[in-house]
């Protein structure tokens, strides 16, 4: 209403305004920046009615009424910008009130949004392309880079890694900022000697295996794992939860399959670059942090899922080599099973185990060979128990 | 240069209130959230039409016409780019690094450091996108390609600026100002950018000043341990502060306000340093009593669905944990979006209104006479500035 065309003269002092009085509206051609103050009317041309616009020099324009519609999300308080359904880029902005009244009356549908392009379908095209473009980076580019990379990592390297990643472990498993305890009684250590030169039998690594027992009493995890550098660890609830020597020999075996697949320095590589990509994809949204963590915990555990497939399958095959049974996995597995249940639904997807059942029915259908001698004597199995004590 | 008269000054204003913003972008944001996202690329787009709406030069509003469709393709565009991209360097750096320095550590900064050039390459390519949308009177800005010279001078001068300790941060600025104006069209015409580097340089001493004290009080407090020192922070802390702030300010009135079109066509801008460390300060604290409040809500509400659904909830731990991740990504989404769309309303909004209301155009007849130009269509839109989250919800 500020404009100087906010008001037109009204011949006569009236209380409701003149219907035949002039309304205006800002014309822009969509071809020059030059603004046109144009007179507006409605007229029926042949083909409808239309919204003639009569800038002041030049010819008049004829917007159909029936295309005509309302710019979208416009800030309030200001002048409404119209345009035409069928494209282009001329626009008519509405500043005073007898304009817009002239416009919403001719047709109701003016008072509707300015429809986009159609892009849905090239949309949904470009995200599935997309989509699976990055399911082929995430799970077979990267995961077959970090394999080619692992086999030319530098031993000396490989092994300062190990080293670190182990005192990590440490510490991350302990209950307080002290690190788990190394169980070391000599008895036992000997044990333990004995029993990875048994399963290790005909295995060549770059490196020592070194194994060694955790004391977890404070809290017991009930696992073991491998890390870079040929370095293995139990904990001594696992130890515990064993009911024979054959079990413990197993589980060895399949931590030595990582180790010779050079599964943890793949697990590195692998972890870090997916982390990276998922942070930057998921940061958009919501500034990244916990959900890329969460996600890529997802992905790091399904990397070492197909790692310890591998791994149960190597194990088998070792153990029979070395003459012990890989039936006790199953075993081991079966009774971890009866106490402590399986994983499964969403958990499942986000443990580094893949779920018992499974890896119970593989173990079992390995078959075992002629049994050789056990794989601890009943002295040395007794001191491994104690190996913390 | 310019005729003075009044006829020839277009004066600018930015209409619309914080209510009406706030109910748009609480609109979006939770149908955002609803959609664990994927509504963002249309809560941007309205957000941005709205905004742009909002500012008239010359009594006619300017006009967003970019498209949610086209920022999602060019976000997913963007992504797979960056991420195969940063996957394979992230990757090739860590294997190199723990082969030479036995940790992941070195080789991570590596790569970070490697995405600043994308970076710069995402600020053009944003900026450009957003030019090509935008309209005012019926007529397209634009910006030429340019977004690869654009990073290589964005790097070259950051190195400089680094090597010279901060001082030759005004010219930084201002060759990339001068960079992005030259290629910026409004129609069939281009702008220039006319102010000299070495006039940047005054209002960038207090910051520097702030900057450097900060460094040396670090230095004397951490590096020789003398704690008895640690005053100095306080005088070299709100220094810094104050400084920059001073400093964006200053720079931006300085080099907007150099700015011309075509022939004798300017633009003046009048940003004040008080004013908008005030708009800071009470906009965010605004942002922090609203979310403070919704938290306070939302934990009546929840108390409430706990106390009333817990006798049909017989067992807490039977329950499908996907529901677990399900409550902690809505309540996770909804903080961080809720702050960026908060924020929209009590920071930029009032910053925009602050700085429009000052905004002079010069030179009405050369804008009568500028006809349409080219705009090319952007597959990747502003996917790769939306994938470093740049300005945040504009």
């Amino acid at each position: 209403m500020s404009g100087p065309w906010g008001h037109a003269p009204a011949p006569e002092p009236s209380m409701a305004p003149d219907p035949g009085a002039p309304v205006f509206a800002d014309y822009f051609d969509g071809i020059r920046a030059l603004r046109q103050r144009a007179r507006l009317r409605a007229q029926t041309g042949d083909r409808g009615r239309v919204l003639l616009i009569e800038p002041p020099a030049g010819e008049a324009v004829r917007w159909p009424v029936r295309r005509i519609r309302l710019l979208p999300d416009q800030a309030p308080g200001g002048a409404l910008a119209y345009g035409l359904v069928t494209g282009g880029e001329a626009r008519l902005v509405v500043e005073d009130e007898e304009a817009r009244d002239l416009i919403e009356r001719l047709d109701p549908a003016t008072r509707a949004k300015l429809p986009g392009p159609p892009l849905w379908r090239r949309a949904l095209m470009v995200s599935a392309g997309g989509v699976a473009a990055l399911a082929v980076l995430l799970f077979l580019v990267l995961p077959g880079l970090a394999g080619l990379l692992a086999r030319f990592m530098d031993v000396e390297a490989e092994i300062a890694m190990g080293e670190i990643h182990y005192e990590q472990t440490r510490v991350f498993f302990a209950q307080g900022l002290e690190p788990l305890r190394e169980c070391g009684s000599p008895a036992g250590a000997a044990a333990l000697d004995a029993l990875t030169e048994r399963v290790a039998q005909g295995v060549d690594l770059p490196y020592d295996l070194q194994v060694a027992v955790l004391d977890d009493s404070a809290r017991p995890i009930l696992n073991a794992y491998a890390v870079a550098g040929g370095r293995i660890a139990f904990f001594n609830s696992m130890i515990q939860a064993a009911e024979r020597p054959e079990e413990i020999a197993a589980i060895l075996a399949h931590e030595i399959a990582h180790v010779v697949n050079d599964d943890p320095v793949r697990h590195t590589l692998q972890s870090a670059s997916g982390l990276a990509v998922i942070s930057v994809l998921v940061g958009d949204v919501t500034g990244g942090g916990l959900l890329s963590g969460m996600l890529g915990g997802a992905i790091a555990s399904g990397y070492s899922r197909d790692a310890e497939l591998a791994a149960d399958a190597f194990a088998a095959d070792q153990l029979r080599s070395v003459g012990l049974p890989p039936s006790a996995l199953g075993e081991m597995f079966q009774r971890l099973r009866d106490r402590y249940g399986d994983v499964e639904g969403l958990m499942e997807h986000f443990s580094t185990h893949p779920a018992l059942a499974d890896r119970i029915r593989t173990a079992d259908a390995a078959g075992d060979p002629p049994i050789g001698r056990p794989a601890l004597t009943p002295k040395q199995w007794a001191d491994l128990r104690d190996i913390c004590s | 240069m310019s005729s003075g008269t009044a006829l020839d000054r277009m004066s600018a204003e930015v209409v619309g209130s914080k209510g009406a913003l706030f109910a748009l972008v609480f609109k979006t944001t939770a149908l955002t959230v609803a959609t664990l996202g994927i509504y963002s690329f249309w809560a941007r787009t309205r957000t941005r039409r709205w905004l742009w709406s909002s500012l008239r030069v010359g009594g006619s509003p300017f006009e967003y016409v970019g498209q949610p469709l086209e920022k999602l393709m060019g976000f997913v565009i963007a992504a797979v780019i960056v991420a195969v991209y940063l996957g394979l360097i992230v990757m090739v750096l860590i294997f190199a690094s723990l082969n030479l320095f036995g940790g992941p550590g070195p080789g991570t900064a590596a790569a970070f450091g490697l995405l600043l050039p994308v970076y710069w390459f995402a600020q053009y390519r944003g900026l450009r996108y957003l030019l090509n949308h935008t309209r005012w009177r019926g007529i397209s800005f634009s910006m030429t390609p340019g977004a690869w010279r654009y990073s290589g001078l964005a790097t070259l001068w950051t190195l400089l600026s680094i090597l010279s300790l901060g001082l030759l941060w005004p010219v930084r600025q201002q060759q990339l100002w001068r960079f992005r104006a030259r290629n910026t069209y409004y129609g069939d015409d281009h702008f220039r950018l006319t102010i000299p580097a070495r006039r940047l340089v005054p209002p960038f001493l207090p910051a520097l000043a702030g900057i450097w004290g900060l460094a040396a009080t670090t230095y004397i407090v951490g590096g020789m341990e003398r704690e008895d020192y640690a005053w100095l922070y306080l005088l070299f802390g709100p220094l810094a502060v104050f400084g920059w702030v001073h400093w964006k300010t200053v720079s931006f009135r300085l080099l907007a306000s150099s700015l011309a079109f075509a022939g004798a066509a300017g633009l003046t801008v009048r940003p004040a340093t008080g004013r908008v460390i005030g708009i800071h300060t009470g906009g965010w604290l605004a942002v922090g009593l609203v979310l403070v409040v919704a938290l306070i809500a939302a934990l009546f509400a929840f108390g409430f669905l706990a106390v009333s659904a817990l006798p049909q909830i017989e067992n807490i731990e039977e329950l499908d944990p996907i529901w677990f991740v399900l409550g902690g990504l809505l309540f996770y989404l909804t903080f961080f979006l809720g702050r960026s769309a908060l924020r929209l309303v009590f920071v930029t909004y009032p910053l925009i209104r602050h700085v429009g209301q000052g905004l002079e155009v010069r030179g009405a007849a050369e804008v009568n006479a500028v006809r349409k130009g080219e705009s090319s269509h952007m597959h990747d839109a502003d996917g790769f500035a939306n994938l470093f989250d740049m300005g945040s919800g504009i």
